[in-house]
């Protein structure tokens, strides 16, 4: 009855939240100066004729009232027709799909290297005393700060051109993951590091962990059973967030490593005012972020028992 | 089984070393329950911990023999004290819902020492920590044993802790103020648990800032100051003629058995402070009831439907220039009655009327200009400072009814404020965070009287306070009420307070007033089933008692 009500809850406003993002795409892309009809026969430059500008118009339903348009496109998206790109003329719902799994590899794996990291950062710093915390905390900061596209950079310069063993661009196979997983993990694994040492140190010194070490647990114990458990629930409740950040990051790290996905599609639609094709790359983003963050909600609720029963 | 000679611990090097303990020495044999009794930073907790080997990194442990069941422990690795905890040495902190992990099932918890220290199989050790449940008195094990300290009650997740501590019948149990977070009868309950423990053969080492709580299982009793003892002797005779004059000044503070009237510490009665009513009209005539609430009553709605009537039909009435006092469990409505007076929540029924004119029932518009009538001192006083602002802020802030901060005559008001309520002019500058828990409590007092209130209320003013500082603030709460004839209602769970500061009582249960009278007749015969069990278990100095009774 309870989680019955908790989907229920989290299912409507996802749905609004993706009604939300439709709205907001199809005002802003009407937003941009320019005619939408010039655009989907080739851009300004393409010297089309009136005769062909006004029978587009009235083929893509463009000499309507706006109200008309917005509700006929949200009539069509509510019925999982996401259109047909205006540039390649093709079915964008195909497109797309395609284009998400690549990058849904790229961030699921950032993610979870992210995680690696800070977990092992934690981990060691609050082993190391007073100086390891130290260290811990600086190296958090320098990740957390560095830019994506500087790091990809450095990362080719130094893994790429001077020693040879990465392929700069991202080819297909394992290989060419790994240098633009570490360029969107590393930052991250900053953000997720400061929050998990944090709370890591206070679980430590909390009575709970007294009473562990008073009945002869060891220190490995002690975290891995007691502190490791209080130390990942607020990274957890960040994760949501953290994907959504990892879905906006591949936009740069796709175009530096000329890697195909979701991210590189939307700068070029949005370059050619292809409507279609970004209202798709928006809403997929969006879906993606809405399950992402019911599905951090629901590991939190099953990491916290104290979660169900507020 | 236990035997500690000279012992020190030192905390930090060099010029910002501090010495936690210093020199103790003591024995306890096996049966025998020894009570270390001291206040804060009197260096008790860090001495059980030193007997553990838990004082943390940056601790230096030292001592003449420290020795546990006739072995040296001095010196130990880190694995060989491993062996020793929760097999030999068990240990119960303060408060359970912290003490046990609030992310793992208490089942898991006590399993925890059974998993670390025996080979049993899982399923031995599920019915080992069933009987261990069982022989703490947990009703119905097999039901608790999943669930977690956060859906368990203060008493019963203290017996599973104290299930956990005990799962290896160690020889030595040491408990770390095990009922200071419990109510009255509930800590009862858990003392006579750790009493029948001591029977059994363990020994017993009990920490506690309480002296009265300790008489109840202790066998000798050692207080301790500044990390030395000061005095050491079997229960009867410290607590019954002391010879310390620490020891001495601790009793007298404790207000149990002691008369209305009867100053506590050795402090100075305050200088009465000129004050200014907040209506001189109604001061110079003053109603013999100053306030009354009739048939207060507030429902709560709870998940799942259900609803908690926290206050049922609830009467008071407050007199000018005397203190009601209001006594309770947790959770038996008090504070939700003070917050119904105070205009913080709307009463479901009832009203309540100030200096005879409605209160509770007109809008808070209507009530502003009279709530400089009504003054509130609380538990923890340093959660309702704004941490930013400064005592003279703090203070300011109240004198001009948050208007303005400046003034020539908003300064000197402050500075008799603290004068009032014996705080030096040196502190006016220094925030709330830097000053100890008897300051801020004083501090709260002069913003409580700072608008010149007829009434004040007292919600658990001192119970986060050292015996020695709470009787410092009831005699300063006495003496203002001397000088400036203010009312108290005067909220607290703990029975002697309540009736060495009341002229009238009333006793809370469930919502319900159960009985009300003047606090001799209350307590020495209650008629109600409920005041006489609380007057049971209440703690007590028995031998200080026959004296005064």
């Amino acid at each position: 009855m309870r989680i019955g009500r908790w989907v229920l809850t989290r299912a409507l406003g996802g749905i609004f939240v993706l009604w939300a993002v439709a709205t907001l795409i199809f005002f802003a892309m009407r937003a941009i100066p320019g005619d939408p009809a010039e655009a989907i026969l080739g851009g300004p430059g393409s010297q089309a004729s009136d005769e062909a500008i006004t029978q587009v118009r009235s083929e893509y339903g463009l000499d309507r009232p706006l109200y008309e348009q917005y509700l006929l496109s949200l009539g069509r998206l509510a019925t999982g027709d996401l259109g047909t790109s205006y540039a390649l003329k093709a079915d964008v719902a195909g497109l797309v799909g395609e284009l998400f799994l690549s990058t849904l590899i790229l961030t699921v794996l950032s993610l979870l290297v992210a995680w690696a990291f800070a977990l092992a950062l934690a981990l060691w710093a609050t082993r190391g005393g007073r100086i390891g915390r130290m260290i811990g905390s600086g190296m958090e900061i320098i990740a957390a700060a560095v830019p994506h596209f500087w790091l990809a950079s450095i990362f080719i310069v130094i893994f790429s051109t001077a020693l040879g063993w990465l392929p700069p661009i991202s080819t297909p196979g394992p290989l060419g993951l790994v240098l633009p997983v570490l360029t969107l993990a590393i930052p991250l694994a900053g953000f997720l590091g400061q929050v998990m040492r944090e709370s890591l140190t206070d679980a430590l010194e909390s009575p709970f962990v007294l009473s562990a070490r008073a009945r002869g647990e060891s220190e490995t114990g002690v975290r891995w059973r007691h502190a490791i458990r209080h130390a990942a629930l607020p990274a957890i409740s960040l994760s949501g967030w953290a994907f959504g950040s990892l879905i906006s990051g591949a936009v740069v790290v796709e175009t530096v490593f000329a890697r195909p996905g979701l991210g590189r599609s939307l700068l070029n639609a949005v370059l050619i005012r292809d409507v279609p094709m970004v209202t798709g790359v928006a809403l997929i983003s969006a879906l993606a972020f809405v399950l992402v963050t019911i599905a951090t909600d629901a590991i939190d609720r099953v990491a916290d028992p104290r979660l169900r029963s507020a | 089984m236990l035997w500690v000679e000279d012992l020190r611990v030192t905390f930090g090097a060099g010029p910002r070393q501090v010495t936690a303990v210093d020199g103790l020495s003591f024995e306890l044999e096996a049966g025998e329950s020894l009570a270390l009794v001291g206040e804060s930073g009197s260096g008790k907790s860090v001495t059980a911990r030193s007997i553990l080997g838990l004082t943390g990194s940056g601790s230096r442990v030292s001592a003449g023999r420290l020795e546990l069941a006739g072995r040296s422990v001095l010196g130990l690795k880190p694995a060989q004290w491993r062996r020793i905890r929760g097999s030999e040495v068990g240990l119960v902190l303060q408060d359970a819902l912290v003490s046990l992990d609030p992310l793992r099932t208490i089942g898991r918890e006590i399993d925890d020492t059974l998993r670390l220290h025996t080979s049993l199989t899982p399923a031995a050790r599920r019915a080992r920590v069933i009987e261990l449940l069982e022989a703490v008195r947990m009703p119905d094990p097999e039901h608790r044993i999943g669930q977690r300290s956060g859906e368990l009650s203060g008493g019963l997740r203290q017996r599973a802790l104290i299930a956990s501590a005990i799962a290896l019948n160690p020889g030595l149990l040491i408990a770390d103020e095990p009922t200071t977070a419990l109510d009255a009868t509930i800590q009862a309950q858990i003392l006579d648990l750790l009493g029948g423990l001591k029977s059994n053969g363990t020994a017993l080492l009990l920490i506690s800032h309480d002296l009265t709580a300790v008489g109840r299982v202790a066998d000798r009793v050692a207080v301790m100051r500044a990390g030395r003892i000061v005095e050491h002797g079997p229960t009867d005779r410290v607590l019954g003629a002391p010879q310390h004059p620490y020891t001495q000044a601790l009793l007298d503070a404790v207000p149990t058995g002691r008369d209305r009237g009867e100053r506590l510490s050795s402090s100075e009665p305050v200088r009465p402070l000129s004050f200014h009513p907040a209506d001189p009209a109604t001061a110079t005539k003053a109603p013999d009831v100053v306030l009354a609430a009739t048939g207060l009553t507030k429902t709560f709605r709870l998940r799942h439907g259900t609803t908690l009537t926290a206050v049922d039909d609830v009467s008071l009435h407050l007199r000018a220039g005397q203190t009601l006092g209001l006594v309770g469990e947790s959770g038996s409505g008090k504070t939700t009655v003070a917050r119904m007076i105070l205009g913080l929540s709307a009463p479901d029924a009832g009203d309540v009327t100030l200096l005879g004119a409605p209160w509770s029932t007109v809008p808070e518009r209507d009530r502003r200009s009279r709530r400089p009538l009504l003054g509130a001192i609380y538990q923890d006083p340093l959660s309702s400072f704004d941490p930013r602002f400064t005592v003279e802020e703090v203070l300011t802030d109240a004198v001009s009814l948050g208007t303005s901060r400046r003034g020539r005559e908003h300064r000197a008001r402050v500075t008799e404020l603290l004068d009032a309520v014996g705080l030096p002019n040196a502190l006016r500058g220094r925030r709330p965070l830097h000053l100890s828990g008897g300051q801020r409590q004083r501090v709260a007092i002069a913003r409580a009287l700072a608008p010149g209130p007829r009434i004040v209320i007292c919600d658990e003013p001192v119970s986060a306070l050292d015996v020695s500082v709470q009787a410092q603030v009831l005699d300063l709460l006495s003496d203002l009420q001397k000088a400036l004839g203010v009312s108290y209602l005067f909220i607290s769970h703990d029975l002697g307070v309540v009736r060495h500061m009341s002229d009238e009582v009333a006793v809370m249960r469930h919502g319900r007033i159960v009985e009300t009278g003047p606090p001799e007749r209350l307590f020495t015969s209650p008629t109600h089933e409920y005041t006489r069990l609380l007057v049971d278990s209440a703690p007590r100095l028995q031998p200080a008692d026959k004296d005064t009774t």
